[in-house]
Protein backbone atom coordinates (compact mmCIF):
# COMPACT_ATOMS: atom_id res chain seq x y z
CA UNK A 1 0.00 0.00 0.00
CA UNK A 2 2.71 2.19 0.88
CA UNK A 3 5.66 1.14 -1.93
CA UNK A 4 3.17 0.42 -4.65
CA UNK A 5 1.96 3.66 -5.43
CA UNK A 6 4.99 6.03 -4.76
CA UNK A 7 7.39 4.14 -6.64
CA UNK A 8 4.55 3.29 -10.00
CA UNK A 9 6.06 6.23 -11.89
CA UNK A 10 9.88 4.93 -11.80
CA UNK A 11 8.97 1.85 -12.80
CA UNK A 12 6.47 2.97 -15.73
CA UNK A 13 9.27 5.78 -16.43
CA UNK A 14 11.87 2.75 -16.46
CA UNK A 15 9.98 0.57 -18.48
CA UNK A 16 8.53 2.23 -20.62
CA UNK A 17 12.64 4.17 -21.27
CA UNK A 18 13.93 0.80 -22.06
CA UNK A 19 11.38 -0.33 -24.34
CA UNK A 20 11.71 2.45 -26.13
CA UNK A 21 15.37 2.38 -26.44
CA UNK A 22 15.55 -1.37 -27.23
CA UNK A 23 12.78 -1.21 -29.75
CA UNK A 24 13.40 -1.31 -33.80
CA UNK A 25 14.14 0.76 -34.45
CA UNK A 26 14.79 2.75 -31.22
CA UNK A 27 12.76 5.76 -30.18
CA UNK A 28 15.67 7.86 -28.87
CA UNK A 29 13.09 10.91 -28.11
CA UNK A 30 10.46 9.04 -26.33
CA UNK A 31 13.67 7.75 -23.94
CA UNK A 32 14.65 10.90 -23.89
CA UNK A 33 11.30 11.97 -21.98
CA UNK A 34 11.04 9.28 -19.47
CA UNK A 35 14.88 9.77 -18.58
CA UNK A 36 13.93 13.41 -18.18
CA UNK A 37 10.57 12.36 -15.64
CA UNK A 38 12.80 10.02 -14.29
CA UNK A 39 15.39 12.89 -12.97
CA UNK A 40 12.73 15.44 -12.23
CA UNK A 41 10.94 12.46 -9.96
CA UNK A 42 14.41 12.40 -8.62
CA UNK A 43 15.30 15.99 -7.93
CA UNK A 44 11.59 16.74 -6.23
CA UNK A 45 12.08 13.30 -3.62
CA UNK A 46 15.39 14.05 -3.28
CA UNK A 47 14.75 17.44 -2.13
CA UNK A 48 11.55 16.52 0.17
CA UNK A 49 13.61 13.57 1.53
CA UNK A 50 16.53 15.96 3.02
CA UNK A 51 13.95 18.77 3.63
CA UNK A 52 11.28 16.94 5.39
CA UNK A 53 14.62 14.42 7.27
CA UNK A 54 15.20 16.68 10.27
CA UNK A 55 11.57 17.48 11.62
CA UNK A 56 10.24 13.88 10.57
CA UNK A 57 13.18 11.99 12.52
CA UNK A 58 13.69 14.45 15.67
CA UNK A 59 11.05 14.19 18.10
CA UNK B 1 -19.96 27.71 15.39
CA UNK B 2 -22.93 24.86 15.83
CA UNK B 3 -25.59 27.31 14.40
CA UNK B 4 -23.40 27.66 11.20
CA UNK B 5 -23.09 23.97 10.72
CA UNK B 6 -26.46 23.36 10.71
CA UNK B 7 -27.11 26.48 8.67
CA UNK B 8 -24.36 24.79 5.78
CA UNK B 9 -26.06 21.41 6.23
CA UNK B 10 -28.98 22.00 5.62
CA UNK B 11 -27.91 24.25 2.65
CA UNK B 12 -26.12 20.56 1.58
CA UNK B 13 -29.09 19.04 2.13
CA UNK B 14 -31.33 21.13 0.02
CA UNK B 15 -29.06 20.51 -2.59
CA UNK B 16 -28.77 16.98 -3.14
CA UNK B 17 -32.76 17.16 -2.95
CA UNK B 18 -32.48 19.23 -5.99
CA UNK B 19 -29.71 17.48 -7.69
CA UNK B 20 -31.56 14.46 -8.70
CA UNK B 21 -34.20 16.43 -10.47
CA UNK B 22 -31.92 18.81 -12.29
CA UNK B 23 -30.11 15.68 -13.69
CA UNK B 24 -32.84 14.14 -14.72
CA UNK B 25 -34.47 17.28 -16.38
CA UNK B 26 -31.21 17.90 -17.92
CA UNK B 27 -30.74 16.60 -21.97
CA UNK B 28 -30.04 13.72 -22.63
CA UNK B 29 -26.27 13.11 -24.38
CA UNK B 30 -26.83 11.57 -27.80
CA UNK B 31 -24.69 8.52 -27.91
CA UNK B 32 -24.21 7.31 -24.45
CA UNK B 33 -27.72 8.23 -23.32
CA UNK B 34 -29.40 7.92 -19.53
CA UNK B 35 -25.34 6.32 -18.43
CA UNK B 36 -24.13 9.79 -19.19
CA UNK B 37 -26.12 10.88 -16.00
CA UNK B 38 -23.30 9.89 -13.61
CA UNK B 39 -21.17 11.98 -14.81
CA UNK B 40 -22.99 14.76 -12.94
CA UNK B 41 -22.31 13.03 -9.67
CA UNK B 42 -18.83 11.16 -10.45
CA UNK B 43 -17.16 14.33 -12.08
CA UNK B 44 -17.64 16.72 -8.70
CA UNK B 45 -16.93 13.83 -6.88
CA UNK B 46 -13.51 13.42 -8.32
CA UNK B 47 -12.66 17.32 -7.98
CA UNK B 48 -13.39 16.77 -4.77
CA UNK B 49 -10.83 14.17 -4.24
CA UNK B 50 -8.57 15.81 -5.62
CA UNK B 51 -8.77 19.05 -3.81
CA UNK B 52 -9.38 16.96 -0.67
CA UNK B 53 -6.13 15.65 -1.07
CA UNK B 54 -4.44 18.19 -1.60
CA UNK B 55 -5.83 20.03 1.35
CA UNK B 56 -4.37 17.01 3.16
CA UNK B 57 -1.08 17.12 1.57
CA UNK B 58 -0.51 20.90 2.39
CA UNK B 59 -2.08 20.57 5.84
CA UNK B 60 0.68 17.79 6.51
CA UNK B 61 3.40 20.08 5.46
CA UNK B 62 2.51 22.95 7.35
CA UNK B 63 2.25 20.06 10.40
CA UNK B 64 5.66 19.11 9.74
CA UNK B 65 7.34 22.37 9.78
CA UNK B 66 5.44 24.20 12.14
CA UNK B 67 4.12 21.06 14.43
CA UNK B 68 0.69 22.84 14.76
CA UNK B 69 -1.35 20.59 15.95
CA UNK B 70 -4.33 21.73 14.00
CA UNK B 71 -2.95 21.16 10.97
CA UNK B 72 -2.58 17.81 11.64
CA UNK B 73 -6.06 17.25 12.39
CA UNK B 74 -7.38 19.20 9.43
CA UNK B 75 -4.94 16.67 6.97
CA UNK B 76 -6.35 13.75 8.84
CA UNK B 77 -10.13 15.16 8.48
CA UNK B 78 -9.24 15.55 4.42
CA UNK B 79 -7.35 12.65 4.25
CA UNK B 80 -10.33 10.43 5.56
CA UNK B 81 -12.65 12.34 3.53
CA UNK B 82 -10.24 11.66 0.34
CA UNK B 83 -10.78 8.05 0.97
CA UNK B 84 -14.38 8.14 1.45
CA UNK B 85 -14.91 10.23 -1.71
CA UNK B 86 -12.15 8.30 -3.84
CA UNK B 87 -13.84 5.00 -2.82
CA UNK B 88 -17.40 6.50 -3.73
CA UNK B 89 -15.43 7.51 -7.41
CA UNK B 90 -13.99 4.00 -7.92
CA UNK B 91 -17.70 3.08 -7.64
CA UNK B 92 -19.47 5.05 -9.93
CA UNK B 93 -16.53 5.22 -12.74
CA UNK B 94 -16.29 1.76 -13.69
CA UNK B 95 -20.86 1.50 -13.85
CA UNK B 96 -20.14 4.40 -16.34
CA UNK B 97 -17.05 2.39 -18.21
CA UNK B 98 -19.00 -0.44 -18.25
CA UNK B 99 -21.50 1.39 -20.67
CA UNK B 100 -19.22 3.73 -22.74
CA UNK B 101 -16.24 1.58 -22.95
CA UNK B 102 -17.35 -1.74 -22.58
CA UNK B 103 -14.61 -2.54 -19.68
CA UNK B 104 -14.73 -2.00 -16.20
CA UNK B 105 -12.02 -0.99 -16.37
CA UNK B 106 -8.70 0.91 -17.96
CA UNK B 107 -5.40 1.37 -16.92
CA UNK B 108 -5.59 4.86 -18.31
CA UNK B 109 -3.92 8.19 -16.85
CA UNK B 110 -6.71 9.42 -14.49
CA UNK B 111 -8.36 6.18 -12.96
CA UNK B 112 -4.73 5.26 -12.33
CA UNK B 113 -3.48 8.31 -11.00
CA UNK B 114 -7.20 8.20 -8.72
CA UNK B 115 -6.39 5.09 -7.65
CA UNK B 116 -3.23 5.26 -6.76
CA UNK B 117 -4.18 8.80 -4.85
CA UNK B 118 -6.84 6.56 -3.25
CA UNK B 119 -4.74 4.09 -1.93
CA UNK B 120 -1.81 6.39 -0.70
CA UNK B 121 -4.61 8.01 1.47
CA UNK B 122 -5.56 4.35 2.29
CA UNK B 123 -1.92 3.99 3.37
CA UNK B 124 -2.10 7.14 5.27
CA UNK B 125 -4.74 6.12 7.36
CA UNK B 126 -3.57 2.59 8.18
CA UNK B 127 -0.17 4.33 9.16
CA UNK B 128 -2.38 6.52 11.06
CA UNK B 129 -4.04 3.86 12.82
CA UNK B 130 -1.36 1.42 13.14
CA UNK B 131 1.81 3.10 13.17
CA UNK B 132 2.02 3.43 17.32
CA UNK B 133 3.86 6.20 19.03
CA UNK B 134 5.14 9.01 16.38
CA UNK B 135 2.88 7.98 13.70
CA UNK B 136 1.21 11.28 13.21
CA UNK B 137 4.29 12.59 11.59
CA UNK B 138 4.99 9.33 10.01
CA UNK B 139 1.30 9.81 7.98
CA UNK B 140 2.10 13.33 7.57
CA UNK B 141 4.92 12.33 5.48
CA UNK B 142 2.97 10.21 3.84
CA UNK B 143 0.46 12.24 2.85
CA UNK B 144 3.16 15.08 1.68
CA UNK B 145 4.74 12.14 -0.56
CA UNK B 146 1.47 11.12 -1.98
CA UNK B 147 0.49 14.58 -2.84
CA UNK B 148 3.68 15.10 -4.48
CA UNK B 149 3.44 12.00 -6.19
CA UNK B 150 0.48 12.01 -7.80
CA UNK B 151 1.90 14.98 -10.91
CA UNK B 152 4.09 12.34 -11.87
CA UNK B 153 1.91 8.90 -12.20
CA UNK B 154 -0.56 11.61 -14.21
CA UNK B 155 1.83 12.45 -16.31
CA UNK B 156 3.62 9.00 -16.80
CA UNK B 157 0.62 7.15 -17.48
CA UNK B 158 -0.55 10.26 -19.70
CA UNK B 159 2.16 9.68 -21.94
CA UNK B 160 1.70 5.70 -22.09
CA UNK B 161 -2.04 5.62 -22.88
CA UNK B 162 -5.31 7.58 -22.33
CA UNK B 163 -8.88 7.17 -23.09
CA UNK B 164 -10.72 9.02 -20.15
CA UNK B 165 -12.68 12.08 -21.65
CA UNK B 166 -10.11 14.85 -21.28
CA UNK B 167 -11.06 17.71 -19.11
CA UNK B 168 -12.06 19.71 -21.46
CA UNK B 169 -15.04 18.12 -21.69
CA UNK B 170 -16.35 20.69 -18.78
CA UNK B 171 -16.09 24.13 -20.24
CA UNK B 172 -17.61 22.31 -23.81
CA UNK B 173 -21.00 21.39 -22.31
CA UNK B 174 -24.08 21.82 -23.33
CA UNK B 175 -26.01 24.91 -21.91
CA UNK B 176 -28.67 22.34 -20.56
CA UNK B 177 -25.96 20.27 -18.71
CA UNK B 178 -23.77 22.78 -18.01
CA UNK B 179 -25.86 24.30 -15.51
CA UNK B 180 -26.71 21.15 -14.14
CA UNK B 181 -23.21 20.31 -13.47
CA UNK B 182 -22.27 22.86 -11.71
CA UNK B 183 -24.81 23.01 -9.46
CA UNK B 184 -23.42 19.29 -8.37
CA UNK B 185 -19.94 20.75 -8.28
CA UNK B 186 -21.15 23.11 -5.46
CA UNK B 187 -23.40 20.81 -3.70
CA UNK B 188 -20.17 18.57 -3.56
CA UNK B 189 -18.08 21.15 -2.54
CA UNK B 190 -20.81 22.50 0.07
CA UNK B 191 -21.02 18.87 1.59
CA UNK B 192 -17.19 18.62 1.57
CA UNK B 193 -16.73 21.77 3.49
CA UNK B 194 -19.45 20.71 6.19
CA UNK B 195 -17.35 17.10 6.50
CA UNK B 196 -14.14 18.62 6.79
CA UNK B 197 -15.42 21.14 9.73
CA UNK B 198 -17.61 18.79 11.22
CA UNK B 199 -14.53 16.19 11.36
CA UNK B 200 -11.97 19.05 12.25
CA UNK B 201 -14.48 19.89 15.30
CA UNK B 202 -14.30 16.28 16.04
CA UNK B 203 -10.59 15.75 16.22
CA UNK B 204 -10.36 18.66 18.18
CA UNK B 205 -13.05 17.80 20.81
CA UNK B 206 -11.31 14.01 21.01
CA UNK B 207 -7.80 16.29 21.58
CA UNK B 208 -9.85 18.49 24.21
CA UNK B 209 -10.74 15.64 25.88
CA UNK B 210 -7.98 13.83 26.07
CA UNK B 211 -5.90 16.62 27.52
CA UNK B 212 -8.84 17.03 30.79
CA UNK B 213 -8.40 13.54 31.26
CA UNK B 214 -5.16 13.84 31.52
CA UNK B 215 -5.43 16.59 33.92
CA UNK B 216 -7.69 15.63 35.98
CA UNK B 217 -5.09 12.12 36.57
CA UNK B 218 -2.17 14.50 37.50
CA UNK B 219 -5.16 15.97 40.21
CA UNK B 220 -5.36 12.48 41.33
CA UNK B 221 -2.13 11.48 41.68
CA UNK B 222 -0.96 14.81 43.74
CA UNK B 223 -3.83 14.29 45.87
Amino acid sequence: MLLYPITIPVIIGGVRGTAALLGDPPDVAMAQFWIGLLLFFDVVFIVLSLWTFEPLMTE
Amino acid sequence: MRKSFVVWLGVAAVMFVVAPILVVRAPYESTMGLVQKIFYYHAPLGMMMFLSAFVSGIAAGIFIFNGRAAADRVSLAAAEITVLFGSLVLITGPMWARKAWGVWWQWDARLTSSLLLWMIFVAYLLVRRYGGPGSDKLSAAVALFGMANVPFVYVSVNVWRTLHPKTSVVPTLQPGMREVFWFCVAAFAVLYGVLLALRVRLATQQAEVERLYLELDDQSELS
